[in-house]
């Protein structure tokens, strides 16, 4: 884990800020990753790797260097925070032949970062391809940590009937689920200043639920004004962590509801 | 050779002929009308019949559309009488032209003489409306003349049987010719032609143009690389009648809406029989249509047009003034081209004219009768452009013009073009290059960057990578051609040099979610709204109600203020003749008799409180104002070079701590927002002419501009594809920012020939290094800076200038701390202590 005088010149500066998620302290980087420092957590969300090369296929005659860059930023983060767990929260590979498209040393590089920390998890989305053998690292569809569920889409863990298919799988030693950290959206947001709009890929944080911004190089975002965020959150308030050139901001957003 | 001759003496006498000989039946044809065969209409026979390239450059009025066609047209005829069939002429003449309202009335209007004349001539139109029944009918079966837009020729050059279509090719005429030249469009069609010659080098080039500056650019642009065309000048005696048409009491300061003359311009229009008023932005349409129909109380007929109305409102209201129901046309450049309508009597130019030729051509819409003076009335938007609006009258009464010199063709069309060509039919690189060279716009292209191009035609070009899976373009034995069919068609839908901001149509709903569709705004604009917002569109005010399915969805009705759509590439720059002579101007003060008198207590005001703009020194002002500091230079270069000025002042500042916030432009000067106050002693550090190598391109390189020069190339090259919002579920997944693409770039492969070509079209389309260096040099020593206390009578106009040029630097990171609930975030310091406690 990073140490303290590091931490307090990164918060000074602008480009980590703490949230409290049920319960739980926990730090987002202006880079779009979050770190939480009791479970020496990092998590990753929507790499969304080799998604150039997908769209290489349909005669867009793209640079296919993104997964290039994802790993690059990936690995200065990485030793930036130190974690001894890292996370990727789903969407990791944009599609099932992602592999076969896959740089032979982009390969390299990726298990070499997955090899350098104790443990790595894929989570993997309902909708994710299976992440081949050949990349190393576990793999899970969502992992219960404390009272939290790391997941890639949200779950409706209140649910009284035993049909959610999450519920079987829980741990009953765990403790009861207060809060979700979820990927998929790809969430940014926009705000007014002065005369102009700032807009910028966002983590966004309701009272049980908190979405990850996403972080391959070439995924967009989604306003977090569109109606797919309704029904996301309790409460019409939200907190929106905004990241701008690498600095990062809160602001207090209402979602439509 | 020698058999060319032989046919040639065997079967077509009348080419050895030099008089051209007009048939009689034309000749019974013009005296029917009373017309007379005019002397350069006889010219233009005789050049066809001599197989000479010719541009005619003729006042609109002239009968110019018939003079272009009549040597095809006695031509055609003249085969007819031989006995040879409409088949066995084949595709005789092709006629260009740059809109598709055009060659639909071209099309009309040709009928009635080959009607009347019983000249059993077929004619026929292409353009992206023409059905794909029609289109087959076509190809099977060409028509003697086809009319057509030079997109939908590029696509007929596209398809195999480009070179049995074109065999018989004789004539190709460029309409509205001066609109094309120095223009991307420009660049494109000279590519077409350049492609047609190779196909088939035995037709002659006809240019129809109105007046311009450099008739002997445009006759090169016209011709074959090193062949320029002849000239045919077609003068007018008679000089347009202007005047500035003003309100006595009132002339607004700044902004770019002329509301304020709303009832000057409709007793104009009351007086005339049928009026163009012609403003310069699609925004300014809707506002002065609103603001003349609260006027209206005698309800004359006034329309609206502009480009982004629906197809169905345009050509209803083309329409109605064909069939003279309307009493005046509110309308944007989208009119400025096309063939007299009607009895156009005057024409009202709102807002400054930005161009002495510009001007011209508009003014030539009025009065159809090449001996009669038109007669035109500019209304200035503002003090600033009254300057501006009498130095056009004078430049118009002295008969200068002005025009800006023929830039080298844009690159990023080659890889469209090379596209094209390969589609047709395989082909190797060489002769693809040697084709691009014919074409005049390019003949300066080396075969470094050509080779280039043509490697990220193929595959994209980039460094560290060769998947051969990823191939556009296969090999074989030296000829190449499109690696699939996937890749001909995604070529085919993407044929063009028009590339609009995303778009979003407009549907006007009556119940529940039905409605029609009315136009198109742009998404920025539309992302604004929120439900309840009203804006004017398309000569009414519409309620926001969301936006679904990628339409905004709205409701008539009524509101306190709309807001008024804002449309990119509404502002033209003004030409850099205009900003000297409005320098000038107000450096004589004994020409100001001529403005109205507001505008003369003006600059008089401006002489007392601060100083007026000299010739020799750059007038710098300073002032407070929305918080921050405003400083201002007055240096009347134009748009472009104000805009690179701009950039690399900010730039400075940035380094040096001023904290810069953003900057707005105008033709006429640059104002920089700033959180720290520049002093005069900064300035000479700020101006300094040394702009090192780094310094350029480091600058020029992060801007935002460059941005979104890359978004223009990377969809006119083919990268991407133009469409954003189409349904296919692969589409959704293409559409994320162009920046990122950029920024990868610039960083795995900085080298690479798209990040060349963005900074030549920035420098086309955006920038000026050069007039910037100039204007750095003569006056970095030479300046008065008034410091004061707020904005001076002329600052005004420029400080509220809407668009600005926002920098992302240590300004933005203030506004956003400020605004951020950074105060908050402070209040979490237990949260923040116990967490780094506990660590």
């Amino acid at each position: 884990m990073i140490e303290l005088t590091a931490l307090k010149a990164l918060l000074m500066n602008h480009q980590i800020i703490p949230v409290k998620f049920a319960g739980n302290r926990m730090l987002l980087d202006a880079g779009g990753v979050l770190i939480w420092p009791q479970q020496d957590l990092l998590i990753f969300s929507d790499l969304h790797l080799e998604k150039g090369s997908f769209l290489t296929q349909f005669a867009n005659p793209l640079p296919r260097f993104d997964s290039k860059d994802t790993l690059k930023r990936m690995q200065l983060i990485m030793a930036r925070y130190d974690c001894g767990h890292i996370v990727c929260l789903g969407d990791s590979l944009h599609d099932g032949n992602a592999l076969a498209r896959m740089q032979p040393d982009d390969l390299v590089s990726l298990n070499a970062l997955v090899k350098s920390v104790p443990k790595w998890t894929w989570v993997l989305g309902n909708h994710d391809p299976d992440i081949p053998p050949e990349i190393l690292g576990e793999r899970a569809p969502f992992l219960h940590i404390q009272n939290l569920l790391l997941v890639h889409e949200p779950e409706d863990i209140n649910a009284k009937n035993e049909k959610s298919s999450l519920k079987p799988l829980l741990s009953k030693e765990a403790s009861k689920i207060e809060g979700q950290i979820i990927g998929h959206y790809h969430p940014k947001s926009s705000h007014r200043l002065a005369n102009r709009k700032v807009t910028g890929k966002s983590f966004v944080c309701g009272d049980d639920i908190l979405l990850m911004p996403a972080f391959g190089k070439y995924t967009g975002g989604l306003d977090i004004k569109d109606g797919a965020f309704e029904s996301l959150f309790n409460s019409k308030k939200v907190l929106v962590y905004l990241t701008y050139h690498h600095k990062i901001y809160l602001f207090m957003s209402k979602i439509k509801r | 050779m020698i058999k060319e001759i032989h046919d040639l003496l065997i079967t077509d006498t009348s080419a050895v002929v030099k008089r051209a000989f007009i048939p009689s039946v034309f000749k019974a044809w013009f005296a029917d009308r009373h017309w007379k065969i005019r002397p350069y209409q006889q010219k233009m026979v005789s050049a066809f019949v001599n197989q000479q390239s010719t541009l005619l450059i003729a006042p609109t009025g002239a009968g110019k559309t018939l003079s272009g066609f009549l040597p095809s047209l006695i031509d055609i005829h003249k085969l007819l009488e031989k006995g040879k069939s409409n088949k066995a002429i084949g595709l005789h003449t092709l006629y260009i032209s740059p809109l598709k309202a055009l060659t639909y009335d071209i099309n009309r209007n040709l009928e009635m003489p080959i009607s009347e004349m019983a000249l059993g001539i077929t004619v026929a139109s292409r353009t992206g409306d023409t059905t794909s029944y029609q289109r087959q009918k076509q190809r099977k079966l060409p028509p003697n003349i086809l009319l057509t837009t030079p997109e939908s020729l590029m696509l007929m050059l596209s398809y195999t049987d480009a070179a049995r279509i074109f065999a018989n090719l004789k004539c190709v005429i460029v309409d509205e010719t001066h609109s094309f030249a120095n223009s991307k469009r420009g660049d494109f069609t000279s590519l077409a032609l350049a492609r047609l010659y190779w196909l088939n080098p035995h037709f002659i080039r006809v240019g129809l143009s109105a007046t311009v500056a450099h008739p002997d650019s445009l006759a090169a642009w016209l011709g074959v690389t090193g062949e320029p065309t002849d000239i045919i000048l077609a003068k007018s005696r008679v000089k347009p009648r202007l005047k500035m048409l003003t309100n006595k009491e009132y002339i607004p300061f700044g902004g770019y809406m002329a509301k304020y003359a709303k009832k000057e311009i409709l007793a104009a229009i009351s007086k005339a029989g049928t009026s163009l008023v012609f403003v310069n932005t699609r925004a300014q349409a809707e506002l002065i249509f609103q603001a003349l129909w609260e006027e209206n109380s005698e309800g004359l007929a006034i329309a609206i047009y502009h480009g982004s109305l629906s197809k169905e409102q345009r050509q209803k209201t083309e329409k109605m003034m064909a069939a003279g129901k309307l009493r005046a046309v509110v309308t944007t450049s989208a009119l400025e081209l096309g063939i007299d309508w009607g009895d156009v009597d005057l024409v009202i130019q709102v807002g400054a004219p930005k161009g002495v030729s510009r001007l011209m051509q508009r003014i030539g819409r009025s009065n159809h009768r090449m001996d009669e003076p038109s007669k035109a009335y500019l209304v200035p938007a503002n003090r600033f452009e009254s300057l501006e609006c009498l130095a056009a009258i004078k430049a118009i009464k002295k008969g200068e013009l002005d025009g800006e010199p023929p830039m080298p063709g844009a690159l990023d069309i080659i890889p469209q073009f090379i596209m094209n060509c390969v589609c047709s039919e395989p082909s190797d690189m060489h002769s693809i290059y040697q084709q691009v060279l014919n074409a005049s716009s390019y003949s300066g292209l080396d075969s470094d960057t050509f080779k280039q191009l043509f490697s990220f035609t193929q595959d994209g070009g980039y460094a560290l990578q060769a998947y051969e899976r990823y191939f556009r373009l296969v090999q074989d034995k030296g000829l190449y051609s499109p690696a699939n069919k996937r890749v001909i068609m995604r070529h085919r839908q993407n044929i063009g040099t028009i590339v609009e901001a995303g778009r979003l149509k407009v549907k006007r709903l009556r119940r529940s979610h039905q409605g029609k569709i009315v136009g198109e705004v742009e998404e920025y604009f539309a992302q604004q709204l929120c439900k309840g917002d009203s804006f004017y569109f398309a000569g009414e005010i519409l309620v926001f109600e969301g936006i679904r399915d990628m339409i905004v969805e709205a409701r008539p009705g009524k509101a306190k203020e709309p807001k008024i759509p804002s449309f990119q590439g509404g502002q033209m720059p003004l030409s850099t003749y205009l900003a000297d002579a409005v320098r000038k101007l107000i450096n004589v003060p004994e020409s100001w008799q001529e403005l109205p008198k507001l505008v003369r207590d003006w600059l008089h005001l401006q002489q007392a409180f601060s100083a007026l703009p000299s010739m020799e020194k750059l007038l710098i002002e300073q002032f407070p104002f929305r918080g921050a500091f405003t400083t201002l230079f007055y240096t009347f270069e134009g748009r472009k070079a104000n805009q690179t000025l701009g950039m690399l002042i900010t730039r400075r500042m940035e380094n040096r701590g001023f904290k810069p916030l953003s900057f707005s432009i105008t033709d006429y000067g640059l104002s920089i927002s700033s959180v720290i106050q520049i002093e005069k002693g900064h300035i000479t550090e700020l101006f300094t002419p040394d702009i090192l190598g780094d310094e350029l391109e480091d600058w020029m390189l992060e801007a935002s501009m460059l941005k979104r020069s890359f978004r223009q190339v990377a969809v006119i090259s083919g990268l991407i594809e133009q469409q954003y919002h189409s349904n296919k579920k692969t589409m959704r997944q293409v559409t994320f920012s162009t920046d990122l693409i950029y920024d990868t770039l610039r960083q795995y492969d900085p080298d690479h020939i798209l990040l060349k070509v963005t900074r030549d079209n920035a420098q086309r389309e955006l920038l000026d290094i050069e007039r910037t260096s100039a204007l750095l040099f003569r006056y970095c020593d030479s300046f008065l800076f008034n410091a004061l206390e707020k904005p001076s009578p002329m600052a005004i106009p420029i400080v509220l200038s809407v668009r600005s040029e926002l920098i992302t630097g240590a300004g933005t990171q203030a506004l956003l701390e400020q605004a951020s609930l950074y105060q908050e975030a402070e209040l979490m310091l237990d949260d923040v202590r116990a967490l780094l406690q506990g660590d």
